[in-house]
């Protein structure tokens, strides 16, 4: 499977061929490069580690600047590994700039995982979507409340995973299949339809889909 | 603060081509439209009403009067869907947004014209 990791610039609007207005999410994957291969022999498994944005040495520690230098890589911040296979390892060079256009076409579906924006501490409303409750009618000081949380003296608790109120946002979260409209080899860009998880300059990973690989291979059994 | 690559990406979708008007100009547009596999060009004129900023996701609206029905439609700055902009004449207008012409009917309706003609008599005199 392969993927890379992007930073999302941003959303904006571009026009198809035939004229229609489409909203896009900018995704860069400039600074994304090989920095390292676990191969069957060392790691009983095949893989290819891909890093972003540059690090100093002075934030690693020893044993990471040894082993970017061991590798041959230069040093990157956030490292992740896709688990390829064997003769698709063998296409990767540590070192080398991760190139859009080799990973995704035009036209293509993909997965887009990034960690959402963080909301703080919200009630049912926002979190879960309740409904809450009557603005007027004689509604007392219970308008944005969950109601009721259980049951009475059976079962005498609270469900676990009751939805309440807390802490929302800063969750991993997958937006899929969505269409590559358009890849800009020269500035390393991948132009996205849709909305992405997560803040401008966030880091956000880009897959194949899954499912509706998935869905083709079912239809292929029949 | 726009990123610059939003700015790039942005820039390989904007018409170099856009004449420029504003609110209070009467346009001509002339837009394309599939017919089955043929092509052809719509004529839309009328009085912009409204003109909108932005880059790729600017837009102008347009105002006539169709059998007596006011009609309005919306075209996109930038959009590959217009062959041509032609200005008819220039208005004399005061705001951007010409929402009250939605109450006025006839002669109440009209707007005043720039004649460029003698503006650029005035410039000229100016000069000298």
């Amino acid at each position: 499977m392969k993927g890379l990791i992007g930073k999302k610039v941003g959303m904006t609007q571009v026009f198809s061929a035939d004229g229609n207005a489409i909203p896009v999410t900018v995704i860069d994957v400039s600074t994304c490069e090989v920095v390292g291969k676990r191969t069957q022999a060392t790691d009983e498994y095949t893989a290819v580690v891909l890093g972003i944005e540059d690090a100093k040495e002075k934030h690693l520690t020893k044993a990471q600047i040894g082993s970017f230098k061991k590798a041959g890589a230069k040093a990157k911040r956030i490292l992740k590994e896709f688990r390829v296979s064997e003769a698709d390892l063998a296409t990767f060079n540590v070192g080398d700039a991760v190139k859009p256009e080799n990973f995704f076409k035009v036209g293509e579906l993909v997965d887009v995982q990034g960690v959402t924006k963080g909301r703080g501490y919200q009630g049912v409303m926002k979190r879960w979507n309740f409904r809450g409750f009557g603005q007027t009618h004689g509604t007392h000081e219970y308008r944005r409340h969950p109601g009721a949380i259980g049951q009475r003296k059976t079962p005498g608790r609270v469900y676990p995973n009751k939805k309440l109120p807390g802490h929302y946002g800063v969750e991993k979260v997958s937006m899929t299949n969505l269409t590559v409209v358009e890849i800009i080899a020269e500035k390393n860009l991948i132009l996205v339809q849709g909305a992405v998880p997560g803040h401008n300059d966030g880091l956000v990973v880009v897959k194949p889909a899954i499912k509706s690989a998935m869905r083709a291979a079912h239809k292929a059994k029949k | 603060m726009r990123s610059s690559a939003i700015e790039f990406v942005e820039a390989r979708h904007l018409r170099k081509d856009v004449v420029d008007f504003r609110s209070g100009d009467t346009v001509r547009v002339w837009w394309k439209v599939k017919e089955g596999d043929k092509e052809r060009s719509q004529a839309f004129e009328g009085v912009v009403i409204r003109k909108t900023r932005g880059t790729t996701d600017a837009s102008f609206t347009v105002r006539k009067m169709s059998f007596g029905v006011g009609v309005e439609r919306i075209f996109p700055l930038h959009s590959p869907r217009w062959e041509q902009i032609e200005v008819v004449n220039r208005g004399d207008v005061r705001r951007n947004r010409l929402f009250y012409l939605r109450t006025l009917r006839g002669k109440a309706a009209r707007l005043d014209l720039i004649d460029e003609n003698a503006e650029a008599a005035v410039a000229e005199q100016k000069k000298a």
